[in-house]
């Protein structure tokens, strides 16, 4: 069955097909929640809440709007509650929250070239984040992207390379630091 | 060729989309410009970098939450589907409701709006104690927080429920919140005692700060003895002796 098969069963209430669909999305949701909180914790619980949202909300599922597009928007829309309540409560930045835990708990070790590569993705704006880690990590065509964000394909690839661009620069700044 | 148009030709090159007449023309580019050399040989670091990060695995716990919510969702009644509105729509829905029974009930407005004001209060205080004491989510932890941030007086419960959380949750941000929340009430004497004795015991450094921060600000000579001993404990986080320092400085 495709995802939009499953999703539409679920609509009509087999809810037991939203298993499936867990099996085929929560390690790539987790793994997007991850790379824009930067926080374990914070991107399971967010991830449980995108899970959530979609039985609760399984009846505001379009059919005719890809699944793959739809969680999306539930994964993106969890992060955006999440960033905005912190930006409203002033709690830790993501990247200083970061350091600070890694200062703290040195048995995560990670690989230095992929902590660095971390550290330069931290200090990118949230848009250009997202679009890295939508296309780069995530594997998201950049059509798919384009009609997740209301923006045209062109427009996509300008700004991801874009944002290409600011994290090599970032990269190399934190190479020069260390 | 511009700068940003050099660059998104090489990020094509390294994904290998450029087509092969660009291509061969940009390879000859790099081959006898350094600099041009150099940026490509950084993109192709960095996005190499991107392309070998290892996907994560999430923790178990996130498969066994989510069996949970399926199961009870399954338990719901049909049709109940939209079930959990953000706090705000409902407190909103609520208001709405108050003030159109204060139009049509105008006669015994003034007791009516009383009883459901405070019927409302003792909902809040219920619906933010059960979001502080929600183990399984620390956003919906934040949020209870975050409505005690708004209190006007908390009353004892809330504040040894929030200290509480502030010395043993699990989350870095969940203890800040709280720890904001009780920052707005540290005139009472209540608060003020709990504070002081927290910093002793409070584990997380990030927090700790924060709560010297706190204490300093309040002018808390008391909490001096504790500082001057961070400050001179080498297993103290560097972070954390600095500030105690800076405390004892502004205490002094």
């Amino acid at each position: 069955m495709t995802d939009e098969q499953l999703m539409e069963a679920v609509k009509n209430g087999d809810l037991s097909k939203a298993s499936l669909l867990f099996e085929r999305y929560h390690v790539r949701i987790y793994n997007f929640l991850l790379r824009m909180t930067a926080h374990r914790e914070m991107a399971e619980d967010l991830a449980q809440n995108v899970f959530v949202r979609l039985l609760r909300y399984r009846n505001t599922y379009k059919p005719e709007l890809p699944f793959k597009a739809w969680i999306y928007q539930l994964a993106r829309h969890a992060f955006s509650d999440y960033y905005q309540q912190a930006k409203k409560q002033r709690w830790v930045p993501l990247a200083s929250a970061t350091e600070m835990k890694d200062e703290l708990q040195q048995a995560l070790e990670q690989e230095e070239l992929e902590r660095k590569l971390i550290s330069a993705l931290a200090r990118l704006d949230d848009d250009a984040r997202e679009l890295l880690v939508l296309t780069r990590f995530q594997h998201l065509k950049y059509d798919e992207v384009a009609a997740q964000l209301g923006l045209t394909v062109a427009n996509v690839k300008v700004k991801v390379h874009r944002a290409i661009g600011h994290l090599r620069n970032l990269y190399f700044q934190l190479e020069t630091q260390a | 060729m511009k700068r940003e148009e050099l660059e998104s030709k090489l990020i094509d090159l390294v994904d290998g989309k450029l087509p092969a007449e660009e291509a061969a023309q940009l390879l000859k580019q790099i081959e006898t410009d350094a600099s041009v050399r150099e940026h490509y040989k950084q993109l192709k670091e960095v996005m190499g970098a991107m392309d070998r990060v290892a996907e994560q695995t999430p923790p178990a716990s996130l498969r066994q939450a989510f069996d949970q919510a399926l199961q009870e969702e399954m338990q719901q009644p049909r049709g109940k589907q939209v079930w959990m509105q953000p706090w705000t729509l409902r407190l909103a829905a609520a208001l709405a409701l108050v003030a159109l029974s204060v139009v049509i009930w105008q006669w015994d407005a003034q007791r009516r709006e009383l009883a459901a004001m405070r019927k409302q209060m003792e909902e809040t205080r219920q619906l933010m104690l059960a979001q502080l004491a929600n183990a399984q989510s620390a956003s919906t932890r934040l949020k209870g927080a975050t409505v005690a941030y708004e209190l006007e007086k908390p009353d004892d419960e809330i504040v040894r429920v929030l200290v509480n959380v502030m010395s043993t949750d699990d989350n870095t941000n969940v203890r800040l919140a709280a720890l904001e929340a009780l920052s707005r009430f540290y005139r009472e004497p209540a608060v003020r005692s709990r504070l002081i004795q927290s910093l002793d015991s409070q584990t997380d450094p990030v927090v700790k700060i924060e709560l010297i921060r706190l204490l300093v600000q309040m002018r808390e000579k008391s909490v001096m003895p504790s500082l001057q001993k961070m400050a001179e404990d080498e297993s103290v986080m560097k972070a954390v002796k600095d500030e105690a320092h800076r405390g004892l400085l502004k205490l002094s």
